[in-house]
């Protein structure tokens, strides 16, 4: 009786130590961070682990490989393997090979059909059946379920300051940017996600910036305001405040932006256009209002050139504007685009299309004006978890 | 030429004493202290300076959880701004080494419409020299009304009282629920510090298209000063006592004796109520506002102010309904000032012995 006891613990140990073997994830991968701390323990760690939060590019070729499984493992293969959308529901692949052939050889990698060649945010699950030594012999093991929550499928390698990209960025800016894959769809997209985030930015009466840390204004508090939505609640938030946190978002995904801060030619405050501040229904007429402001930051991709050259392109999630610069209905904040196109001169003011002597754009008056660099060029914050 | 020689010795050691003595009070031109940065410091100036539970009334739950103690978080942190090369006063703070303590605050209150959850945001911050803290009061208050580096809220605080050397404020007022978060803002610079404390209401209602919100509370705003006074107190209290210790000092008050304490510089700092107790006056007190009746005049004493404001009458916050964002009250005829603002420990408020002394027509010292 002692004797079958013996054996039984010896076994199941045994057993214990395959539960305890990890599957690495082979492919386009990229190291994420959680963005609760500050410091290397905040990094996901290791990277590339089944059971961790992953990072992986659209469309890249995905597989698996078996570590650390103490020795003994003579064949293996992946029984079953589902990704999943999140947003969706939609099953992206299905990979069943019940039954124990076709083992591969330990240090063989699994591969499994490529990742969908769009944004998303998704969940992995996977088993499989693995072959070792056993105390009588060869045995195989069929492993339960084992799954990564979260599968962030982004455009390209994230770019700094979200490099690596955070967790708790991702979650968001992988469900707004969700099924699109090039910058003018991701962008539009993640400039409307920020625009309409309930809870979310308020602009504030005061102008005031206000999740940059002063005196600076270039470290951004960025895990104190996820924090704040996550508890329900919503935050005041100026151009600075909203068009740092969308350049965070585009880059989290693998996009390159910066922001700019712009002004008027001739240096002085200037009256914007109607506007709907972000924080308000763009679709109601009475929520536009025009502003006095002395300057206004917003997103440009990281290249595009600064003044006196026109040719940027100007995402803008802080205000929507009533107008296109065709003067076509729009109601929503400017996002360069092929179907709407937002290049920085025009963007700042243009001539009403449609309507003798009003404009279309951000300035009213005075007129004519021309958008300068006010401060820096074009520069990025930094990011912190205090 | 041994006359000369006695004059030119006597001009120079005059400036020196006048230089030294600024130096030792606080006065203009002076740098702050060095600073020091190390985690024991910090963790004792974090706690020391701290909001605690309800000492801003109702505010006693960290902004995000109901479970995290309300703390604050403390760091020293080094500048770096892409502006240097475009504003002087970035430019100066460029590399230079900044204490912040941020902490968050909510009040739930009675979950009222368009106020609570209600948050008091508050960030303070040392710099390691008085000119430094000056510039960096001017950029905190940053907004899109001025050009970057110049100051984007108005010279005022919420009540029209002094607080600090200088205070920047904003206060939004609309009479009805509108489109705006109406938060107010109060940054204060005094010496080497640097406060501001945001105080923000929750919209009417979260689930809405369009974010209404109301403007803050007469009695919210004067909360929120009396945050601001509090912290800046404590502070000043801190650095001139951390690592040194304040000798007491027994003084003769109108035959009544009363222990003041000694800063290592020799400025004597007496205790107000113990003073007005002695003295057969009183003190009253209102949300960090304090006022003596002291010689047929009342002198009112705001807390983390360097000005003692003198009145037949005590001078009052504006009424209600009026409150907003002010430009601070010039001081009254008669006024005092202080070398180092009203401060408040151990449940008693201390004055600067040579101002007080001006008040009471006696001169306090040892």
């Amino acid at each position: 009786m002692r004797h079958r006891l013996l054996l039984v613990t010896l076994f199941l140990l045994w057993a214990s130590k395959l539960c305890f073997a990890n599957y690495e994830l082979v492919g386009t991968l990229y190291p994420l961070r959680w963005g609760q701390q500050e410091g290397s323990a905040d990094l996901v760690n290791p990277p590339n682990r089944l059971g961790q939060p992953l990072c992986v590019k659209m469309g890249s070729t995905f597989g698996c490989r078996l570590v650390e499984t103490g020795g003994g493992v003579i064949g293996w293969k992946v029984s079953s393997a589902r990704l999943i959308s999140r947003t969706s529901g939609q099953v992206y692949w299905s990979v069943t090979d019940s039954g124990v052939g076709n083992l591969i050889p330990p240090s063989a990698t699994y591969w499994l059909p490529n990742i969908p060649s769009w944004v998303d945010y998704a969940r992995l699950e996977m088993s499989f059946v693995i072959l070792y030594w056993g105390p009588w012999g060869p045995t195989y093991y069929l492993t339960p379920i084992y799954s990564s929550e979260e599968v962030f499928i982004v455009l390209d390698e994230p770019k700094a300051p979200m490099n690596p990209a955070w967790v708790s960025v991702l979650r968001k800016s992988c469900v707004w940017a969700r099924q699109t894959n090039n910058l003018y769809d991701t962008g539009r997209a993640i400039t409307f996600g920020v625009f309409f985030q309930r809870p979310g930015f308020a602009y504030p009466d005061d102008t005031a910036t206000y999740w940059l840390i002063p005196p600076s204004y270039t470290v951004f508090r960025l895990r104190a305001l996820l924090d704040a939505w996550e508890s329900g609640s919503w935050t005041s938030g100026n151009c600075n405040d909203v068009s740092c946190f969308t350049m965070l978002a585009f880059n989290s995904i693998g996009l390159d932006f910066s922001v700019r801060r712009l002004s008027q030619t001739a240096y002085g405050s200037f009256i914007t256009n109607p506007l709907c501040k972000i924080g308000s229904d763009p679709t109601l007429d009475q929520t536009y209002s025009s502003w006095e402001w002395m300057w206004h930051q917003i997103c440009v991709p990281s290249g595009d050139p600064d003044p006196p050259s026109n040719q940027a392109r100007i995402w803008d999630p802080t205000a929507a504007q009533k107008e296109d610069l065709n003067g076509n209905g729009y109601r929503n904040p400017p996002a360069h685009h092929p179907d709407n196109l937002w290049p920085q001169k025009d963007y700042w003011q243009k001539p009403h299309t449609q309507i003798p002597g009003a404009w279309l754009g951000l300035v009213n008056f005075p007129v004519p004006s021309e958008p300068q660099l006010s401060g820096p060029g074009t520069w990025k914050c930094g990011v912190t978890t205090q | 030429m041994m006359r000369t020689a006695l004059v030119a010795l006597t001009v120079i050691t005059i400036i020196g004493g006048v230089l030294a003595m600024r130096a030792h009070l606080g006065g203009r031109g002076q740098d702050g202290p060095n600073l020091q940065t190390d985690a024991l410091y910090l963790e004792e100036l974090r706690a020391s300076v701290a909001l605690q539970p309800d000492e801003v009334p109702g505010f006693n739950k960290a902004r995000n959880s109901n479970v995290v103690p309300l703390g604050g978080k403390i760091f020293a942190q080094r500048l770096a701004s892409p502006f240097a090369e475009h504003s002087p006063l970035h430019a100066k703070l460029q590399g230079v080494e900044t204490i912040y303590f941020l902490q968050s605050l909510r009040r739930d209150g009675n979950g009222r419409a368009g106020r609570d959850p209600s948050f008091l945001e508050v960030t303070l911050m040392i710099y390691p020299g008085r000119d430094l803290a000056h510039d960096a009061g001017i950029l905190t208050t940053e907004s899109q009304t001025a050009p970057p580096g110049e100051p984007g809220m108005p010279e005022g605080s919420f009540t029209g009282l002094p607080v600090g050397e200088k205070s920047w404020a904003t206060a939004p007022k609309s009479a009805e629920f509108s489109p705006g978060a109406k938060d107010a803002n109060l940054v204060v610079w005094d010496n080497s510090i640097v406060i501001r404390v945001t105080i923000s209401y929750s919209p009417v209602d979260p689930r809405a298209r369009t974010m209404l919100f109301a403007s803050i509370e007469d009695t919210d705003l004067e909360w929120a000063e009396y945050a601001v006074r509090l912290l800046l107190a404590r502070t000043h209290y801190f650095l001139l006592s951390s690592g040194k210790s304040l000798t007491t000092v027994p003084v003769m008050v109108r035959d009544n004796r009363l222990e003041v304490k000694q800063t290592p510089e020799g400025v004597l700092l007496v205790p107000l109520k113990a003073m007005a107790r002695a003295l057969g006056g009183q003190v009253q007190e209102n949300a960090g506002i304090y006022w003596l009746n002291a010689g047929g005049k009342w002198w009112t004493l705001p807390l983390g102010s360097r000005t003692i404001l003198a009145g037949k009458q005590p001078v009052q916050q504006p009424p209600s309904n009026r409150m907003g964002a002010y430009r601070v009250m010039e001081p009254p005829e008669g006024s005092v000032n202080l070398r180092i603002p009203v401060l408040t420990w151990e449940n008693e408020i201390w004055v600067d012995a040579e101002a007080l002394g001006r008040i009471i027509g006696y001169p306090i010292q040892p």
